[in-house]
């Protein structure tokens, strides 16, 4: 099957759906209910917002200008995820004395269930903000403005 | 970019072509042509070739870098 070279057709609008994230608050319920951390991961969702940069960019043909704008930002995009992710992933893997110096907990009990959710909720903001970034950076890049200067 | 020069606008002009003519003989953006004749995109030695061969003159007048 040949490869398409232009860009998929997507309406800006779904961009929306960024606001599924929003779902990620359940999580404060469901927490409280019953320790379930796992629909935090639903703050996963607010990358959806990067399908309006996508959107506006439906149908580019994708020559090498674009594929070069593209790498450069998936690399920043993922770059600030990754980091995000190992920073989280650094701090709960501090002793439980500091954790509970860093915040404050007074129950023992909720220092691992502590942990769980601050790595949910990091894990999952991080996804959001690389997936989002690749494209907002993407549409940036491909429409820095043309500096009129030089000629 | 600094030291890197482009004389496309002159020659494009010189084979009566547009921008857009131009970007799609080379299977490019017509973005990407306007870029590249201000000097703000440092082309792909193929892409170079291509635009080289398109307005019919020598690679090393077209694209120049300077120290």
């Amino acid at each position: 099957m040949k490869k398409s070279n232009v860009t998929r057709k997507i309406d800006p609008r779904l961009g929306l759906l960024g606001f599924l994230g929003l779902l990620g608050f359940a999580g404060i319920w469901t927490y409280r209910l019953d320790h379930t951390v796992f629909p935090f991961l639903f703050f996963g969702f607010f990358g959806f917002f990067g399908f309006y940069f996508e959107g506006k960019m439906s149908g580019t043909l994708m020559d090498e200008r674009f594929l070069q704008n593209k790498l450069r930002a998936e690399h920043a995009a993922y770059r600030i995820g990754f980091w995000i992710a190992f920073f989280a992933l650094v701090l709960t893997t501090v002793n439980d004395r500091m954790w509970i110096r860093l915040t404050g907990a007074s129950d023992p009990l909720w220092v691992n269930n502590g942990k769980l959710l601050f790595l949910t909720v990091a894990l999952a903001l991080a996804a959001a903000l690389a997936l989002f970034l690749s494209q907002y950076l993407l549409y940036r890049y491909d429409h820095e403005p043309l500096d009129e200067s030089e000629y | 970019m600094d030291g890197f020069f482009c004389d496309l606008k002159k020659y494009r002009l010189l084979k009566g072509l547009t921008q857009e003519q131009l970007a799609q003989m080379v299977g490019v953006r017509r973005e990407t042509v306007m870029r590249l004749e201000k000097a703000q995109y440092n082309p792909s030695l193929k892409l170079a070739f291509d635009i080289a061969k398109a307005v019919e003159a020598p690679i090393d007048v077209l694209f120049r870098f300077e120290d």
